[in-house]
């Protein structure tokens, strides 16, 4: 059997992590959002849809520790690793990108659950065609993946100090840029540039820091032992 | 005989601490070898190396002919199973033994479910809340089950009751007979062990201190034990081993082969000869004081 498969195979085998758990946390503060929403019988736009998106930056750090050393001491190449990874999440992005559609065209069609809850069909995020809105949720999701999985890559390969360290120097350069943006007082023209970007455009920039992930925690996986 | 895996000058170096120093050897096809040394001697970071687990700092390695990192088509013929394996946390048993066909071609399942019957592992359990000897269990039956044409067993057995490990030594040889493989038996239950060994590899702080069959190696160690002055002077010129004094009586052990004469000799002088079992061999050869004798000869 294809060793890619297998990993995959070997992933979803935890069900409850890939699968089960990120829908109780999303439906749980849907059913929150639902009770007050019909007490306060007002109008509510929430944010309560990020949480199955974080739940993918969370999942990316948490699979590499649960199953790099296993797999690659039963013999899966580092290689097989990281494609049989990626496909997982890609698998699963897919998967909760269609259902998160499809739920929002129910809470459109039931005029936002009788009560005017916006919580999957939110304005800007959910404007444009149905494949756009596929596309804008696969990507966030894929993003926060690696983004969690280049954190657990870094662990695996230069442990908690050096990870540590590479916390510290980001921040610094994230100081530096802040502050070299307000002392050339261009906060403005950047705040303007993502007003005036469409959540499409600006996704397709998220596919950048993507890829960019993507390479970086695979070239530090290939070197990892485990 | 095929040469499963050959290995020259290889180092693991951390630092300044040399954790495998300068090994070379080689293994054949369809042998028992035992890969014997104290704790932190270097075992299992060796192991590691040959899996493609961990990198080398220098040195050679070849396996199955090829370099294993990465290497699919060598990869797939191993089986190693670690003292500490680790598991995904939500795993159950029945979980490790679905998962593992997928990287273990050769894998018998029937085999599988006759050696969780025969250590009784319950099926349903996680492997965080398994006892160390489950969880020792497992391995042995992952490792058993791959048939993997390079079986790599490290400490196997710790936590396994008598019972239980004298079932391993069983079901190892029993399986060995019908499906012959190279099996690596790291370990420090020497004894138990022994008759097992076809070859032994003794490390010791990262070095190869001895690479011999186990055929060659039993007869190859005597204990002399007698009054210390005649013990002192049928010992001159001999390999030594090891010395302990006790009172006017000294007991030594010596390395090479006791002539037919030299045994008279000893039988006239009153001095006993014994055999030296492989676990007190190595214990001499290992231990602190072992080498500081073989040096002052």
């Amino acid at each position: 059997m294809n060793r890619v498969a297998g990993i995959v195979k070997t992933h979803l085998t935890d069900k409850f992590s890939w699968l089960i758990l990120p829908w109780i946390i999303l439906g749980s503060s849907f059913t929150i959002n639902l009770i007050i929403g019909s007490l306060i019988g007002d109008e509510i736009k929430t944010g309560g849809l990020a949480s199955i998106f974080v739940y993918m930056l969370v999942i990316g750090i948490v699979s590499v520790g649960q199953t790099f050393p296993f797999l690659i001491s039963f013999g899966a190449r580092r290689k097989d690793y990281f494609f049989g990874t990626t496909a997982t999440a890609a698998l699963v992005s897919v998967g909760s990108a269609i259902l998160l559609l499809l739920i929002g065209f129910v809470e459109r069609a039931t005029d936002h659950w009788g009560i005017g809850l916006h919580f999957f069909d939110i304005s800007y995020f959910a404007d444009g065609s149905p494949l756009a809105q596929l596309w804008i949720f696969f990507s966030v999701m894929m993003n926060l993946f690696f983004c969690g999985f280049t954190v657990a890559a870094i662990y695996r390969k230069v442990g908690r100090n050096g990870l540590f360290g590479v916390f510290i120097v980001l921040t610094l350069a994230l100081t530096c840029a802040f502050y070299l943006i307000t002392y050339f007082d261009n906060w403005k023209p950047i705040l303007d540039w993502f007003m005036g970007t469409s959540v499409l455009e600006l996704v397709n920039w998220l596919l950048v820091s993507t890829l960019i992930y993507i390479a970086l925690s695979y070239g530090l996986l290939r070197k990892a032992s485990t | 005989m095929t040469t499963i895996v050959e290995v020259k000058g290889l180092s693991k170096h951390y630092g300044k601490v040399k954790a495998v120093d300068n090994v070379s050897f080689k293994l054949e096809e369809g042998k028992i070898y035992g890969l014997l040394g104290r704790n932190g001697a270097g075992k299992t970071t060796i192991m590691h190396m040959l899996t493609a687990q961990l990198f080398r700092t220098s040195g050679e390695m070849k396996v199955f002919g090829e370099e294993p990192y990465e290497n699919e088509k060598v990869l797939k013929q191993i089986c190693f199973i670690k003292e500490s394996q680790k598991y995904p946390e939500t795993f159950r048993v029945k979980d490790v033994l679905n998962v593992s066909p997928l990287f273990f071609p050769n894998w018998d399942k029937e085999l599988a479910q006759s050696l969780v019957e025969d250590f009784r592992l319950p099926l349903k359990r996680r492997m965080k809340k398994l006892s160390r000897g489950m969880l020792s269990a497992v391995g042995i039956v992952v490792g058993l089950a791959s048939r993997a044409p390079l079986t790599i067993f490290d400490e196997p057995y710790l936590g396994l009751d008598a019972v239980a490990r004298n079932l391993f030594y069983d079901r190892l040889l029993a399986d060995y007979g019908e499906h012959p493989r190279t099996i690596i038996l790291s370990t420090h239950l020497i004894d138990e062990v022994s008759q097992l060994l076809e070859h032994v590899l003794v490390i010791d702080a990262g070095k190869l201190l001895l690479d011999e069959e186990a055929e060659t190696l039993r007869g190859s160690a005597s204990n002399v034990v007698g009054s210390a002055a005649k013990v002192d002077a049928f010992l001159a010129g001999k390999k030594v081993i090891h010395r302990s004094p006790f009172g006017g009586l000294m007991s030594a052990t010596v390395l090479g082969q006791l002539s037919k004469q030299e045994r008279l000799l000893a039988a006239e002088q009153g001095l006993e000869i014994g055999p030296v079992s492989l676990q007190q061999m190595i214990v001499h050869m290992t231990g602190s004081n072992g080498n500081n004798e073989e040096a002052a000869q």
